[in-house]
């Protein structure tokens, strides 16, 4: 998490890592307190950050054995405290 | 200033034999401006003569004339002057007259020439005169009906021939008819049929047939031109044949009795027409028309006219002759960089120091640029006084505490011009120099005294809002010596040494500071004077905002301040100020800066737009490579290709958190969910 302009201030502070981010609820990645993370600010994931845990019992391919596509949709949000 | 009485030890005044105590000789001289050849009548030609002093007499060779002086510009005009007709473009050919004859039109226009009313002449043909005679002819008709006149038209003769006596018959007979019979014969065959009645064991008469020969109803008569139709009439019958009766007849049977011939002449009326020829005689004047086959021309002479195809214009020219009066010699040309003081308000001040409180050798000198010769204090200390009063110029010194005055009159100064003065004081003699002239010296052996220690002012009385003035300032000098002739002829040619011990140049953007170009940096302060350049804002965003300024032709840089902070000091004219916090006011301050000096700046406040909190970029859509299946919990990862950016410039500084979540993974024909807590980040 870098600041990449605005005037310098306290950079946020990232939550915690790795996180099932397909619940109920929105997952909090990073967060500012007061008089923090004032600025524009960048958050740069490290190498393979999204994963999947696969459970066989609920992988199923077509009848006919060819593979089926899953998808997921990732929805992002800032939101002030 | 204090006043008091003099002690002229020596007084000597320099004039010139004019009176004028200019820099050198101011000459007449005459000069000639043309007014080339133009359509407007009135026109206004601006010439510039180094150093004019003024215009002594004009003229015009036609119209009138009159002028305007600015400096050393004379603006012309001239006016109702005497039209000229010019020929612009064109010729003219002369008209040429030809004759032509066998012309069909009493008109003629042809290869530009034109004749109208051409004479008319027998070009071919001749004339039979009228013949006339008595024409008897006859009509015949079947009727005896004629009428009462008919046309003649034989042999070129025609005219109307009226009956002439009664009609006769000269063929023919009237009408007939008669009855006529016995004519022809014709004959019918007849039998006549009985029929047997068993009742009455009798024949009775049935009917009769006819048989040949075969009788013709009609016969046409035609004899001795009678014709008409005649009808068949019976006139005898021939033997009878009967045939015996039939053995034991039947009831009904029918049986030819009798059988024999009727014979039959024709008869009727019959009709013959009229067949006279009737006669008329017909008598009376023809005539044969008069003929002409005259053929007739035209002839006479043609005329092509002169052709014009000039043009012209109304032009006016004008020859100005003028006598005018300049300065013959340098100096006068100096052209000096300077600023203009109201005469109201403005003013400069140098503050007060005792670097400037010599008792002896010192010279103050200053140019000025007047407007009037009103009373207006140049520059001042209240001690050292250079001032225009009374219609005189004088220099003040105060000497063994008595106010010393040297002046001349003030008429002498140039108005508009550049004019030096300056005054200095070597301990023996106080001398007054205009321009590179000594023009007053008093001799008196002393000191400077400086009773008031007044501020030194430039433009105003030092101790009093009062006595501005009017005009321009270019330059002041203070020397720690008393000039010498030399040393003011140079000074007086512009050459400001900064030799001295305080020098101030003034132009337009050191309105607010006057730098002191000596080394003791006693600058001038400027009072009243207003902003030269307008500061204004561009590009507000939420966290910065760009400053864009006017330049001053003057200024060869600019300093800027955000509060008390100096941002920016170039040569540009924008500063793009960021970051900066949202929705706040700024107050910058832009400074034009010379090396002379520095305007009066020029202060604005400018607010940055309201901030904001918002995702400016989320990582884009990404693929995971197909996996196989081998039956147990598998994990696979990929990276986000993009980075997450977050903007927070909201005033409001709560802080913020960035949320994400993922819906169930779910197959694309939808019919297949991975339970939660299968995506991990």
């Amino acid at each position: 998490m870098s600041q990449i302009s605005g005037l310098k201030g306290i950079a946020p502070t990232i939550v915690n890592s790795e996180q099932f981010i397909d619940g109920q609820q929105f997952i909090t990645l990073v967060s500012a307190s007061e008089e923090t993370g004032y600025g524009i600010y960048e958050m740069t994931f490290p190498s393979n950050a999204l994963q999947l845990e696969l459970n066989p019992a609920f992988a199923y391919v077509r009848q006919d054995g060819t593979p089926l596509k899953y998808q997921t949709d990732i929805n992002w949000r800032v939101i002030p405290n | 200033m204090k006043k008091g009485v003099s002690i002229f030890l020596l007084c000597i005044l320099f004039f010139g034999s004019t009176g004028n105590i200019g820099y050198g000789k101011e000459l007449v001289k005459t000069k000639n401006v043309i007014f080339p050849e133009s359509t407007l009548a009135n026109q206004t030609q601006t010439i510039n003569i180094p150093n004019l002093l003024g215009i002594e007499s004009i003229s015009v060779d036609n119209g009138e004339v009159d002028y305007s002086v600015n400096g050393d510009s004379v603006e012309i005009t001239v006016s109702n002057g005497t039209p000229i007709k010019v020929q612009t473009g064109g010729e003219y050919i002369p008209s040429d007259t030809k004759y032509i004859e066998g012309h069909t039109s009493p008109s003629y226009n042809q290869d530009g020439y034109v004749a109208n009313n051409l004479e008319k002449y027998v070009y071919s043909g001749s004339y039979t005169t009228e013949q006339r005679k008595t024409q008897t002819e006859s009509r015949t008709s079947s009727t005896n009906s004629f009428p009462n006149s008919i046309t003649f038209n034989s042999g070129g003769f025609t005219g109307p021939l009226n009956k002439s006596g009664s009609s006769t018959v000269i063929s023919g007979s009237p009408a007939a008819s008669k009855f006529v019979s016995g004519i022809g014969n014709t004959s019918q065959g007849k039998q006549e049929i009985y029929k047997y009645n068993s009742s009455t064991k009798k024949w009775t008469y049935s009917h009769s047939v006819t048989i040949a020969p075969w009788i013709t109803q009609t016969y046409n008569y035609n004899l001795d031109e009678f014709t008409g139709p005649l009808d068949a009439v019976y006139t005898s019958r021939s033997a009878i044949t009967e045939f015996p009766v039939p053995a034991n007849p039947v009831n009904g049977q029918t049986h030819i009795y009798k059988q024999y011939i009727n014979y039959y002449k024709y008869e009727g009326n019959v009709s013959k027409p009229d067949t006279r020829v009737w006669k008329q005689i017909y008598s009376g004047t023809v005539v044969k028309p008069a003929v002409d086959t005259r053929v007739y021309r035209y002839r006479g002479n043609a005329t092509k006219p002169a052709i014009d195809t000039r043009t012209y214009q109304t032009v006016y020219s004008y020859q100005v002759t003028f006598e005018y009066k300049d300065w013959s010699v340098d100096p006068n040309s100096i052209v000096l960089e300077g600023i203009p003081l109201d005469g109201v308000t403005q003013y400069f001040q140098i503050p007060n120091s005792a670097l400037y409180q010599k008792d002896k050798n010192v010279t103050w000198g200053i140019w000025i640029k007047p407007k009037s010769l009103s009373d207006q204090t140049l520059v001042s200390n209240g001690d050292i006084e250079l001032k225009i009063g009374n219609q005189k110029v004088y220099g003040i010194l105060e000497i063994n505490g008595e106010e010393v005055n040297l002046g001349f009159e003030a008429s002498n100064l140039h108005l508009n011009k550049w004019n030096l003065l300056a005054l200095s004081y070597d301990g023996n003699n106080a001398k007054l120099f205009f321009n590179n002239q000594l023009v007053a010296v008093k001799s008196i052996t002393g000191s400077l005294q400086y009773d008031e220690n007044l501020d030194i002012v430039i433009g105003k009385s030092p101790s009093s809002n009062a006595s501005y003035f009017n005009g321009e300032i270019s330059q002041f000098s203070i020397w720690d010596k008393a000039l010498s002739n030399d040393e003011i002829a140079l000074v007086s040619s512009g050459n400001f040494q900064n030799s001295g011990i305080g020098t101030w140049k003034f132009t337009s953007v050191t309105n607010r500071l006057s730098y002191d170009q000596s080394v003791n940096k006693n600058h001038a302060e400027g009072f009243y004077f207003s902003p030269l350049i307008v500061l204004s804002s561009q590009e507000v965003s939420d966290i910065g905002l760009t400053l864009k300024w006017s330049k001053h032709s003057q200024a060869i840089s600019y300093e800027l301040k955000r509060g008390k902070n100096i941002l920016y000091e170039g040569n540009s004219d924008t500063y793009s100020d960021r970051p900066l916090v949202s929705d706040t006011d700024y107050r910058y301050t832009i400074t034009p800066l010379s090396e002379k000096g520095e305007g009066v700046a020029t202060s604005e406040t400018f607010k940055t737009a309201p901030g904001s909190l918002e995702l400016l970029q989320v990582p884009n859509n990404l693929t995971f490579a197909p996996m196989k299946l081998n039956g147990t919990t598998q994990k696979v990862s990929e990276s986000f290709l993009n980075k997450v950016i977050i903007k927070d410039t909201r005033k409001e500084r709560n802080g913020w958190k960035l949320q994400v979540i993922a819906s169930p993974l779910i197959s694309e024909d939808t019919f297949r969910l991975f339970p939660e807590n299968t995506i991990k980040l």
